[in-house]
């Protein structure tokens, strides 16, 4: 027990209290779930699993729509990072900001969105439709290509803050060290700059692949329609399965999404194996890449995806918001600020539900960024075979379905496993249940920036007396700052929006702008619920305003 | 108002809290909850909002823990509710209120009773659909113009697989001249009210009050109840076994059923079950279509199976 002596050793053992309470319970219950049948053990569940043609189908369909996203995401993301924090590309703010819109858009509605912008009889074809003289559908999205193309947007702004946060650390000497060597810009990406970046990547790809993986709404919007069937649908199908009871199918189906989501990171692992070490300890930010013509050029060519993939899109949900009913033609004619004025002023528990989020997307970020520091650091400075096991446990969770994860808390919390406080139905439910969830988000990044930390300062710092807290608070913690603004946003923004554990945890006082979101499209309300999503995308200007004006480039 | 009551009625009023389970749309279950609480000063609802497949989930993992957290339940259809009878989840209750109200819309061993009833109906698109009266005519549709919501995501979806798959007329051919026609499945009854509405596909299948508001707010649908008869499911009201509050949830099924609760149901916008409360505008009296049924035991009892074939035969 070496590890105990470290100073560190302390917050590691409080913080995997809290972890065993919001992630380690919840899945030994699922995975007692899966091993028992009406209170007994039994395999039964695992033979289902096993034994049924439609289980592997969606295990196959879920690899490879997941995979293919995660690979476009992660050259997506690295593009957008390079561009909008190494280059003087004009309007790479308004760029950023648009890309980070999916986060807080539920995936039920950025779909819906999408068909309004390129299904069928979407804005989008009935343009082409007019210009080319075409009749019917020009393409369809109902189908693995539209799964993809979805889920790679709604996983872009998370790969996108990781690179761009691992990009900010890339030093300029570096960079310019090598250039004087006569390297080209090319050489200098291929053997510098990628190789230092790759904690970044690995942490961008796991958080890509497990929320591509979890996705219910992308599948459920595309997938049902084009009979095409995934794990999250599938999951979703039995656990509706009432007269079935005790969730046993539906754990035994949790076991598949746990098992891809621990390869990959053991792959990771296995990736950055050796000591990575390299970063030289300085804020400096690298002088942007002048562009000069050209960027004008590559503005334009990325100007015109940003409005095919995302401005579309969004102004298709701001047409629902503003449109007198659903299906109407877009004339003025028709248009009106009464959604608005509904979701602002009549609907009381939009207040409410506001102050809900906001606090619990704070608090979520906040204690989720603080637990992260210690877990990554604990991970990388420590050597244990339990330490993998930690990580593994943060990541989980966010590898599974929303719905199932819920259920699982409910098992948990209803007996309260802590005698005299009873959390069940309370808003601290919730918060535990965004902590289990989103702690991935935030330990990731970290773990990037933690792993491409040299050792060597805060042993220096320790030889000259600083105690483990000095030595966090004035060295090491604003040398992974960039790290620490991408986890807090990340977090934030997803669980300002959160939509199925609130739909499962949320009760009466406890509602939250996710679960209202949710309750308006399904009471067929879609108008109301676009109007509230388009109000949601506009305070994530806001905020990417303020961020932008706190720390430019940083992030 | 309790100061004008004798003693000994205000006494027997029901107080403190209820805790009700509800997959009603937000505004509508908070209407009916602040009637409810304007008719009985003395009792606080407590609302669990969420999508049918969300609140039994919840519902029944609370049971299986033996801790009931709910009152009283009110949410999808007869079957379900007779799967929750049959594992003793209900108290029986059996309300006077019930004796306005015809039989078949509640359980004659009194552990739920119906509040409304929506109708699945044909509803089609103004501007790129030609009107049609009947189930027949809308499976005869090729080229994928028809919606409908899959049983295996949609509880009402399931209901209705049931009761059409044990109609003479109908039956499972009809399901299977529906899949070589290329009917289109979605996750649930909203969107296939906005895509008729978009005209992505021209016909839908559809629980009939979606269209109707739609339809009143300025959409380009038509609502047609087709000759046949529809399926109607009633959004039963129940009483938990174990409830902490068993006088207030007996008062709010007494509501909901009464003539009062029922004009608060027309007021929301609902079709009312009891004869002597007028519909609200747009639906069709209730002597006006003919309702196609099954009985919910038998329904409940067969519905994994029935899902299963109908996966089997879309290939989902």
């Amino acid at each position: 027990m070496n590890w105990l002596k470290h100073p560190i050793a302390p917050w590691l053992i409080g913080v995997c209290l809290i972890l065993s309470l919001t992630n380690l319970y919840p899945l030994l219950l699922l995975i007692q779930r899966a091993f028992s049948l009406e209170g007994v053990f039994s395999l039964s569940n695992i033979e289902w699993l096993l034994q049924t043609p439609r289980v592997s189908l969606a295990l196959r369909h879920s690899l490879f729509v997941s995979l293919s996203a995660t690979i476009l995401a992660l050259v997506g993301g690295l593009s957008l990072a390079i561009v909008t924090t190494k280059t003087d590309l004009p309007g790479r703010m308004l760029i950023r900001a648009l890309f980070l819109s999916p986060l807080v858009i539920p995936p039920q509605i950025l779909a819906l969105a999408w068909l309004q912008w390129a299904g069928p009889v979407g804005y989008l074809q009935q343009f082409l439709r007019g210009i080319l003289h075409r009749q019917g559908p020009l393409w369809s999205l109902y189908n693995p290509g539209g799964i993809i193309l979805l889920l790679t947007l709604f996983v872009l702004p998370i790969t996108y803050i990781t690179l761009s946060s691992g990009l900010s650390r890339v030093q300029r000497q570096t960079e310019e060290a090598a250039r004087l060597d006569g390297a080209g810009i090319l050489q200098v990406w291929f053997y510098i700059t990628l190789p230092l970046l790759r904690p970044y990547l690995g942490a961008a790809a796991v958080l890509a692949f497990l929320g591509s993986l979890s996705n219910f709404g992308i599948p459920a919007f595309l997938g049902i329609p084009g009979r095409y069937i995934t794990l999250p649908t599938l999951l979703y199908q039995e656990v509706i399965n009432f007269s079935r009871g005790g969730l046993g199918h539906s754990a035994a189906l949790a076991l598949l999404f746990g098992l891809p989501a621990i390869t990959f990171l053991g792959l990771q692992n296995r990736l950055l194996r050796h000591d990575e070490g390299g970063l030289e300890p300085t804020t400096d930010l690298p002088d942007p890449y002048p562009l000069g013509r050209m960027g004008w050029l590559w503005g334009g060519i990325l100007g015109l995806i940003t409005l095919l993939v995302i401005v579309g899109p969004l102004f298709a949900m701001t047409a629902t918001a503003l449109l007198k009913a659903y299906g109407l033609p877009l004339t003025w004619g028709n248009l009106t600020l009464e959604h608005f004025r509904f979701i602002l002023f009549d609907l009381v528990r939009a207040r409410r539900a506001a102050w809900h989020s906001l606090g619990l997307a704070t608090g979520a970020a906040l204690i989720c960024t603080s637990l992260a520091v210690i877990v990554g650091y604990s991970v990388t400075r420590i050597k244990g075979r339990g330490l993998a096991l930690l990580r593994l446990i943060v990541d989980l969770p966010y590898a599974l379905p929303g719905l199932i994860f819920a259920l699982s808390l409910i098992l948990v919390w209803l007996p309260s496993p802590i005698p005299g406080i009873s959390l069940y139905g309370t808003i601290w439910l919730l918060l535990i249940a965004y902590l289990g969830r989103f702690l991935a988000f935030s330990l990731q990044p970290i773990h990037a920036a933690w792993l491409s930390l040299d050792k060597s300062l805060e042993e220096s710092a320790s030889i000259d007396g600083a105690s483990l807290f000095q030595s966090f608070r004035f060295i090491l913690l604003p040398l992974i700052a960039p790290a620490l603004v991408a986890a807090v946003l990340l977090v934030f923004l997803q669980a300002l929006a959160e939509l199925t554990l609130s739909a499962l945890l949320a009760g009466s006082g406890t509602e939250t702008l996710g679960w209202l979101v949710f309750g308006l499209q399904q009471g067929g309300y879609s108008n109301q619920a676009a109007a509230l999503s388009t109000l949601l995308v506009v305070i994530l200007f806001g905020i990417a305003a303020i961020v932008a004006r706190l720390k430019p480039q940083q992030i | 108002m309790a100061l004008a009551q004798p003693i000994g009625e205000a006494l027997a009023q029901p107080s403190g809290t209820l805790r009700l389970y509800t997959s009603q749309p937000d505004a509508d279950a908070q209407q009916t909850a602040d009637a409810f609480q304007a008719a009985y000063p003395g009792v606080t609802v407590e609302i669990f909002r969420s999508g049918t497949e969300e609140v039994i989930s919840r519902l029944l993992l609370e049971a299986e823990a033996d801790a009931p957290q709910a009152d009283v339940l009110l949410v999808a259809d007869a079957p379900t509710f007779e799967l929750l009878k049959g594992q003793d989840l209900l108290e029986p209750y059996c309300s006077p209120e019930a004796e306005a109200i015809d039989p078949v819309y509640y359980d004659p061993d009194c552990h739920y009773f119906g509040t409304k009833i929506l109708a699945t109906v044909i509803t089609y698109n103004t501007e790129t659909a030609e009107p049609i009266t009947s189930w027949a005519e809308l499976a005869e549709l090729t080229e994928s113009q028809v919606i409908m919501p899959s049983p295996s995501y949609s509880g009402a979806a399931a209901y209705n697989l049931g009761v059409i798959t044990r109609n003479e007329d109908l039956g499972w051919e009809w399901y299977e001249s529906l899949n070589e026609n290329g009917a289109v499945l979605v996750q649930g009854n909203g969107a296939v009210a906005r895509n008729v509405a978009s005209g992505e596909q021209g016909y839908g299948m559809v629980v009939d009050f979606l269209p109707i508001r739609a339809r009143i707010e300025g959409s380009p649908v038509e609502v047609v109840y087709p000759s046949e008869g529809v399926p109607i499911i009633t959004e039963p009201v129940g009483i938990v076994k174990g409830a902490t509050n068993v006088e207030a949830a007996q008062a709010f099924v007494d509501f909901l059923l009464s003539e009062q609760g029922q004009q608060v149901a027309v007021d929301i916008g609902y079709m009312p079950l009891r004869e002597d409360v007028t519909p609200p505008e747009g639906f069709p009296a209730l002597d006006e279509f003919t309702i196609l049924s099954a009985p919910p035991a038998d329904l409940a009892e067969a519905r994994e199976e029935d899902k299963a074939r109908f996966a089997e035969l879309f290939g989902e």
